[in-house]
């Protein structure tokens, strides 16, 4: 992967090629997290899409000083994802279509119980543990001081595990 | 403090984070607090490997124009490209869903969350074969009886090393090893029943490793063997290139316990991997007893055929017969090899010198090229 910097200046300069490769190096990872940001996998193919689409108009906004790339597009997908957010119906007719959405090839137990935590948690959890993003940078990709990052960190672990663990143990019986 | 002040913690160090004093003390004493430590622990491996998978799954091309229209890059590929759309689309695939299958290679894991040990021997240098070289293993760490050793054995000009591994558990971080290693001169030729009945008799020695420190493992007769160890919460693809990624790196050439397969019939059947990283004509050579060897190149070469690479499948097509070569992790960036057959090629007294090569066993190595064109020469 090219520098981030240099790749990003190759996008201001509407190098077509470097969008290419930004693309390919971040679509999959950044759909993957907007499927927990708006829980809903058609709605993150369209965010996603946005966000790219919107960046490559208006490429703006990077500071390789404050943070990598890949945390700059997490962050500006989480904009696109919020702003979903308020063009919704009321949550809970959401929350109905998430879960049958998801594809049976990526079913599993920690994935339900994920699923089952707010929007906000997933997209916490799954920054830190799936993008490994640090506390500073997702103070800045949530727009939230670190000592919150802690707090909300812990609360969406406690939530996951109290779900997963009555899963597991629900399965157990079975 | 009590357990509910210290869970905020808890879910802190998981991060790596550094905890007050009163909290850790806390920890130490409170069972309650160590198991969710240890739950918290095993959903970052849990997640992760959802990610892997869902990765994959949503790597499927998307419709580019009907958001960027005016971006025209990607319009411009489809109507121009010389290749079928269809391909195209099933190339994209291919990168992204390899690009997505690095994340799980990239987690290394704290001893909490670590459900793998890996294990460097570095052995000074000898007379052994690997002498210099780093040899590792993967053990789990969960307290199965099954997966928690490892062996190896290595042969050399002027004597033969023998090597048991245990892992016991865990105290604190550090790993609880019992090591059994004996060093037998001038055994080095010297055919070797391996069972477990080889270290039945060597004294076992207590070796407490912290994750990485390196220990100095004295071998009577040969000296020291450093041994360093870490944590892992998976296994990597290859167990002894624990930075290997699914995706082949530009000059790599992989070939991982391949199948061969002729007209539907398997050929070739082999464990193990041969790798090479730098050499621009990387070969594998595929020796099969009665039927000679299969040159499998990078690049043109004399009296070789086109193939087809995807991921870990090589197809081509020689003297009317269609073969299929499949290995279990993708080989090359590259789209083409060049593939010959060589039916009189036999093993040579040199390749038997120098691996453990026999004329009625299948084998197989990937080096350049023109090395293994001398070896025909030398044959």
């Amino acid at each position: 992967m090219t520098d981030d910097r240099e790749l990003w200046d190759r996008i201001c300069r509407r190098d077509a090629s470097a969008f290419e490769e930004l693309y390919r190096a971040y679509r999959a990872s950044l759909q993957a997290f907007l499927r927990r940001a708006v829980s809903n996998p058609q709605a993150a193919e369209d965010v996603t899409q946005e966000t790219f689409a919107s960046i490559w108009r208006h490429p703006n906004g990077f500071d390789p000083a404050r943070g990598t790339l890949r945390s700059y597009l997490l962050g500006a997908g989480r904009k696109r994802a919020a702003e979903w957010w308020r063009q919704q119906k009321p949550q809970g007719e959401a929350e109905t279509e998430k879960t049958e959405e998801c594809g049976a090839e990526t079913r599993s137990l920690i994935g339900d119980a994920l699923a089952r935590l707010t929007a906000e948690q997933q997209s916490l959890l799954w920054l830190r543990e799936v993008e490994g993003q640090s506390y500073t940078e997702l103070a800045a990709i949530l727009e939230i001081p670190v000592g919150t990052v802690r707090s909300r960190l812990f609360a969406a672990r406690e939530a996951l595990r109290k779900i997963w663990r009555g899963e597991r143990n629900t399965e157990g019986e079975v | 403090m009590n357990c509910k002040e210290v869970g905020e913690y808890i879910s802190a160090l998981c991060d790596g984070e550094r905890i007050p004093r009163d909290a850790a003390e806390h920890l130490g004493g409170c069972e309650s607090c160590r198991a969710q430590l240890n739950e918290y622990a095993a959903m970052g491996p849990e997640l992760r490997r959802l990610a892997s998978l869902e990765e994959a799954a949503v790597a499927a091309p998307l419709d580019w124009t009907r958001t960027v229209s005016k971006a025209g890059w990607w319009q411009k590929g489809l109507t121009t490209m010389r290749i079928p759309k269809l391909a195209f689309g099933v190339m994209l695939i291919a990168i992204i869903a390899l690009s997505s299958g690095l994340v799980m290679v990239r987690a290394r894991a704290g001893a909490a969350a670590g459900r793998f040990l890996e294990l460097k021997y570095k052995i000074a240098p000898s007379g052994l074969a690997h002498s210099g070289r780093v040899d590792i293993c993967i053990m789990r760490v969960d307290g199965s009886q099954k997966g928690n050793t490892c062996d190896f054995v290595d042969h050399g000009r002027e004597g033969l090393l023998l090597m048991n591994t245990r892992l016991t558990g865990k105290v604190g971080e550090s790993a609880q090893l019992r090591i059994r290693a004996k060093y037998v001169p001038g055994d080095g030729d010297a055919e070797v029943d391996y069972n477990e009945a080889l270290f039945k008799d060597i004294p076992e020695k207590a070796l407490s490793l912290e994750p990485g420190e390196k220990r100095d493992v004295e071998v009577a007769g040969l000296g020291r063997i450093e041994v360093e160890g870490e944590y892992l919460d998976h296994i990597p693809p290859l167990v002894y290139r624990p930075q290997e990624t699914l995706d082949p790196d530009p000059k790599e050439f992989r070939i991982v316990a391949p199948v061969l397969v002729r007209d539907n019939q398997v050929i070739a059947n082999a464990d193990g991997s041969s790798i090479d990283t730098g050499a621009s004509d990387a070969t594998l050579m595929l020796y099969v007893p009665g039927e000679g060897r299969y040159l499998v190149s990078l690049v043109p070469f004399e009296g070789a055929v086109e193939g087809s690479v995807h991921l870990g499948k090589i197809t081509f097509s020689l003297q009317g017969h269609d073969y299929l070569l499949l290995t279990s992790m993708p080989i090359t960036v590259s789209e083409h090899v060049w593939v010959k057959h060589e039916p009189d090629f036999k093993v040579s007294e040199h390749m038997v010198r120098q691996s453990d090569a026999r004329d009625d066993r299948t084998m197989y190595i990937v080096r350049s090229l023109r090395k293994l064109q001398q070896e025909r020469i030398e044959h």
